[in-house]
């Protein structure tokens, strides 16, 4: 059983890194799991949506654009997270920083548009076992 | 009434891009495209520039509204149409459209353009100014 889930787990980071390498033609070399999608490896809207819809045809996992905004917010609600103008409210940028520490979060200002910015491989990996 | 602008937004896309994105996943087309942008860009010598002065579109909105990807559910939720002169008009669909009336825009004034290599978009939200309550 743990054997199973290891190789699970072994072949999801396989299969994520080398779906974000062929996204944005770089090798999976450069590929680590530290690196912010956005910030570090310069993905776009168009790269998000060619990974994802990769994803979901070669390992199963249907990540919708949503659950980017559900993997930070986590057991908080969306009235706790968030305001209905997009601005994340003290305690969603608090518990970002808790669960999140290695994430960049501005002392203020944080929108959810902003959250793809904290997004890192290891995240997407992680989002893809939870959904697979 | 008056009016105020609420935010803008502007994008670029190489029309590269969008004919590689179309080419892996056509099957997938209907979450980013309504049909009638699918049937309308078709309808053009170089279907791939009208993808890309679209997809550029959607993306000036969702920055004109203050809003990101993960907010409008499916790109398809942000339609380019045109009025019967020509003009390219958005019309926004599902949680997309509640946004704009949650956060007070009245309209979304917006401007594509495309060549060989490009397609391009800017739009500008307007809302109501709020000092006339």
């Amino acid at each position: 059983m743990v054997y199973q889930n290891l190789q699970f787990a072994v072949e999801t980071k396989e299969a994520v890194v080398k779906i974000i390498a062929g996204a944005l033609k770089l090798d999976v070399a450069e590929i680590s799991e530290s690196l912010k999608l956005a910030h570090d490896l310069g993905m776009d809207s168009i790269d998000v949506l060619d990974m994802l819809y990769d994803i979901e045809k070669q390992t199963g996992s249907v990540i919708n654009l949503q659950d980017f905004e559900n993997y930070f917010r986590g057991e908080l609600s969306e009235e706790e997270f968030r305001d209905t103008n997009g601005a994340i409210t003290e305690k969603g940028t608090q518990h970002i920083r808790e669960k999140f520490p290695n994430a960049l979060v501005p002392k203020s200002g944080l929108l959810t548009r902003h959250l793809f910015e904290l997004l890192t491989v290891e995240d997407l990996i992680k989002l893809t076992e939870i959904h697979r | 009434m008056s009016l105020q602008i609420f935010g803008t937004g502007i994008d670029i896309i190489s029309t590269s891009r969008i004919t590689r994105f179309l080419g892996k996943h056509e099957d997938l087309l209907t979450n980013v495209f309504t049909k009638e942008e699918i049937e309308y860009c078709l309808k053009f010598k170089y279907p791939s520039q009208r993808f890309a002065a679209r997809f550029a579109a959607k993306e000036a909105i969702m920055k004109s509204m203050g809003i990101g990807l993960h907010e409008v559910g499916m790109l398809s939720n942000i339609e380019v149409t045109h009025n019967p002169v020509g003009i390219p008009t958005p019309r926004l669909h599902g949680v997309v459209e509640q946004i704009r009336k949650e956060r007070g825009i009245e309209y979304i004034q917006l401007s594509i353009s495309h060549c060989d290599g490009y397609g391009v978009a800017n739009a500008v939200a307007v809302s109501k100014n709020g000092d006339d309550e």
